[in-house]
């Protein structure tokens, strides 16, 4: 149930009737109060003291300019509203932290598709939310420079803004300079405890997941065999297991940095790996396979991980990525679970690599040719996995909003886990999602953003599948 | 005029600061009364009590503000009341790279570490190290390195942000770049904490087309352009045979180029690689070009007249001249080290490189095969037209309380300003300016430091 409002907030000029820190608030917003109390206004990080006084002959909050200024508010904001605690609190005020030069377009007008669905998003959800990146940060005075869509103009603003209430981190992609930066930023955020995540974690290094998970033994089935890349003989004691393994930098993302080493009956090798097109090379030596690896991971870390034979269709490796979010109570759901199928034999399927993508129901009844019964069985095993996953996930590292899973399929229908995301790119939502699973899965994380700040008062943190 | 308090942890949690009568009635304050006890950037409200015994000039302060203001215990400091401001200190901040930070902690403070905490003996102000590594923005306090009279060593705490910044972070890997470039930015965004230098770095175009307004300056500056083409290299060679490229904010001379000239019109090149000096001769206009293409890489860079040094046998000499602020805000000449550079190096850089340092007043008597009275002109010649600059720098960025100033002179002993460096080395050994100086350099500082904060 809702139990905050939307108003829209309005300056006003000062009175001489009125207090300068008078702030007045529709009846229905401060129905127990009856007469100016004394109170606080919160907007993202900014506090002030005032005095509220409940108004009956508006529907929109108003404040005057100079305390509107103070806290960064301005005219026109179509925002939550909610009185608790003696706090009138306005928001949540959303930070969308991104690259800089994604930054930069923003500021000069130029959104791509994705930002423009976040911006409509936050706008449906009565939400304020901005893009800001690791720069213009003043601490002293809580404010960041922040630029939001501004509907009303159909134009991008660029302003001064409070810390967030909420971060939502959708950071990828820096400048050298800029990740550093990034880092900081993150860190200090960690310091204000009034300023919560949609994500505990921005990123998931490979193989520090694959410890924490394999931990857990109803996760463990679904694992493949991982070890950290030390020496050649790791590699060597990895094929002398399995026929194939994925070299995998512990950071990467975007099957970038992704090397797939097949053992041939010759005990020659063939390895592949998608860099602008597939290259595919083979060789006998593995140490100039580990060369290769070195080079294409930029010195990182990698895992050697147990390839799985997966479904194929043509030829080309099908896997799943489940975008699971929380719902505005805080239990998961499942937004969307499309297939991908790779294309033209390449080792990975990211989107980037061309691959097409389905509806689930759509690619194992149409073009994998399975029966009914069998795609409701697979459904109920991944929904099993995701729901462990995501437990788990959040056991080891804190709470999360969003979460993108990597799922294989073996030809004998047994369920891989491959990798989770803590920033989805919903790339696979939009190229096989009808406009409706779009709109949600955008609004999603906004919607959490409120049950987050407590906008909602029903807690319930159990998870639980649609 | 600031008294010295011993400051006092109080075990009592209400918000009250006991203050000796003596200070009292020499700040004429007020018993019962709210004041607000300001220790670098964090201020308390308490109330004012006044003990007719105890200790003499001290100060009692209840655990909970004590621990609040972030203030290390049994501190020895400074008191100065401004209306209903009660401030302690100051602290001066003093911002490093990470490497010199680790050093202090592991007890072994770099001997320029050391130079400031005896200097501090008398003045008393409150000295903290920090580094690009454990700020919190969100609470206004940083993890700063002091020393501890009591136990002897540096111990790390959480202290509040300085009342002055002393910015000495000298890169030694550019990973730390973009980080001490937040610091900065987010030290400075408040507007309430003073520096000792309006800039962390001067680069070496811009503040030659600043300066070259100035004319009882302009004499001073060798003819500078910025890099565009390679004819503008070709023709800046044509016009001067020597010319030197130096790239924007490069330092210790590791990103100097020089190109002469000789009779028959064959051109040569130096630089160091690696501190090794490096000498090729250049075939066509071609090579000149990859060449520099190779040095600077996407660098911008500045094409600079060469001058011919003044030297002494087949080595050349420039000067390091360090001037800095006095207690009353007035520039004052420290020190002139001249530097004897390799072998027929047309580049004079630091020690690393094969250079060495002299005292002005000791190596220019034999140089210039004059008396020293003669000498002592010289150096005050040169310290005054330093001290010019520096204003004319000033008039441009804003105050600065030290400036490393790289001055040269030619055959005909004419003066020449090269370059100001605002983090000036302060690794000279105290043999060439003697040990005093070296304080000398540090007292200054923290007299500033006092200036600045209104102490």
């Amino acid at each position: 149930m809702r139990d905050h409002f939307y108003a829209v907030i309005e300056s006003m000029p000062a009175r001489s009737s009125l207090k300068s820190n008078s702030v007045l608030v529709p009846c229905n917003i401060v129905s127990q109060m009856s007469r100016p109390a004394k109170a606080k206004i919160k907007f993202g990080l900014k506090e002030k003291a005032v005095n509220l006084i409940p108004d009956q002959n508006s529907k929109k909050v108003r404040l005057p300019k100079e305390l509107a200024k103070d806290l960064n508010i301005f005219d026109g904001m179509d925002v939550c509203v909610k009185y608790k605690n003696d706090t009138l609190i306005l928001g949540p005020l959303v930070g969308i932290l991104i690259n800089d030069s994604a930054f930069q377009r923003l500021c000069k007008g130029k959104a791509g598709n994705k930002r423009m669905r976040l911006m409509s998003a936050a706008h449906r959800s009565h939400i304020f939310a901005y893009f800001f990146t690791a720069d213009n940060i003043i601490w002293s005075d809580r404010t960041v420079r922040g630029t939001f869509y501004k509907h009303d103009t159909d134009s991008w603003e660029v302003v001064q803004l409070p810390l967030p209430d909420i971060l939502y981190d959708r950071g990828g992609g820096f400048s050298r300079a800029g990740s550093i930066k990034a880092l900081e930023l993150r860190k200090q955020l960690n310091n204000f405890k009034g300023l919560r995540k949609v994500n505990a974690q921005h990123y998931f290094s490979k193989w520090d997941l694959y410890c924490r998970l394999s931990k857990y033994e109803d996760i463990k089935k679904y694992l493949p065999d991982t070890m950290l890349y030390e020496n050649v003989s790791t590699l060597k004691a990895m094929l002398n297991k399995h026929d194939m393994v994925y070299l995998k930098s512990c950071t990467g993302s975007n099957g970038r940095e992704i090397i797939r080493v097949k053992k041939l009956y010759d005990s020659s090798y063939e390895y592949d790996y998608y860099k602008n097109s597939v290259i595919k090379i083979k060789t006998d030596s593995l140490r100039k396979i580990a060369d290769a690896a070195r080079k294409l991971m930029h010195g990182r870390k990698f895992i050697v991980q147990q390839g799985i034979e997966s479904l194929s269709y043509n030829g080309n490796k099908v896997d799943l990525r489940a975008l699971i979010q929380k719902s505005y109570e805080g239990e998961w759901l499942v937004t969307s679970l499309p297939v991908r199928i790779a294309s033209g034999g390449c080792p990975v399927t990211s989107t980037k690599s061309g691959s097409s993508v389905y509806k689930f129901e759509e690619a194992f009844l149409d073009v994998l040719k399975f029966n009914y019964k069998q795609v409701e069985d697979i459904r109920k095993d991944i929904y099993e996995l995701l729901s462990a996953v995501a437990d788990a996930i959040q056991k080891e590292y804190g709470s999360f909003g969003e979460m993108g899973i990597d799922i294989l399929i073996d030809n004998d229908l047994k369920l891989w886990f491959i990798e989770s995301n803590s920033k989805p790119a919903k790339d696979t939502v939009l190229k096989s999602g009808t406009e409706e699973e779009i709109m949600k899965a955008y609004q999603r994380p906004f919607e959490y953003a409120k049950y987050l700040s407590g906008f909602y008062d029903s807690i319930n943190m159990e998870n639980k599948y649609e | 005029m600031a008294t010295l308090v011993n400051i006092i942890k109080d075990n009592n949690t209400d918000d009250v600061c006991i203050i000796s009568k003596s200070i009292a009635d020499a700040f004429s304050l007020v018993p019962k009364s709210r004041y607000k006890l300001k220790f670098g950037q964090s201020i308390v409200y308490a109330k004012l009590n006044i003990s007719e015994k105890g200790k003499k000039n001290s100060i009692r302060i209840s655990s909970n503000l004590f621990s609040k203001l972030g203030i290390p215990e049994n501190l020895r400091t400074n008191v100065m009341v401004k209306d209903d401001m009660i401030m302690l200190g100051p602290v001066l901040g003093i911002f490093t790279n990470p490497i010199y930070f680790r050093k202090i902690l592991q007890q072994r403070p770099p001997q320029s570490c050391r130079h400031m905490m005896n200097a501090n003996l008398n003045s008393h102000i409150f000295i903290y190290f920090f580094t690009t590594k454990g700020a919190n923005w969100a609470d206004n306090i940083i993890e700063g390195c002091y020393y501890s009279l009591d136990f002897g060593r540096w111990i790390k705490k959480q202290l509040p942000l300085p009342d002055v910044v002393f910015d000495r972070c000298v890169y030694n890997s550019s990973r730390q770049v973009p980080l001490a470039e937040n610091y900065r930015e987010h030290l400075l965004s408040g507007g309430l904490i003073k520096r000792i230098n309006s800039k962390d770095n001067l680069d070496k175009y811009y503040l030659y087309e600043k300066l070259k307004k100035y004319p009882e300056i302009r004499q001073y500056l060798p003819y500078t352009i910025k890099f565009n083409s390679i004819q503008d290299v070709t023709a800046m060679v044509e016009k001067y045979n020597t010319v030197y490229l130096k790239s924007f904010y490069g330092k210790k001379g590791s990103e100097v180029m020089a190109l002469s000239r000789n009779k028959n019109k064959a051109l040569r090149c130096l630089h160091f690689h690696s501190n090794k000096l490096m000498i090729d001769k250049l075939e066509g206009q071609g090579h000149l070009s990859r060449k520099i293409n190779d040095f600077f890489k996407d660098k911008e860079f500045v094409i600079q007249q060469g001058i011919d040094l003044l030297k002494y046998g087949d080595k050349r000499i420039d000067m390091r001249v360090l001037i800095q602020k006095d207690c009353s805000g007035k520039w004052i000449c420290l020190y002139n080290v001249a530097f004897l550079g390799q072998k027929d190096s047309l580049i004079v850089a630091g020690e690393e490189k094969g250079s060495h340092p002299y005292n002005f007043m000791e190596i220019m008597p034999l140089i210039l095969n004059k008396p020293s009275k003669y000498v002592s002109k010289l150096y005050k010649i040169i310290g005054d037209a330093s001290i010019k600059i520096a204003e004319a720098i000033e008039k441009e960025y804003g105050p600065f309380g030290e400036l490393g100033m790289d001055m040269a002179l030619d055959k005909n002993l004419k003066l020449w300003f090269i370059e100001a460096n605002t983090k000036p080395d302060r690794q000279l050994q105290s043999g060439i300016i003697g040990h005093a100086r070296c304080i000398a350099c540090c007292f200054n500082v923290i007299e500033y430091a006092k200036h600045l904060s209104g102490f």
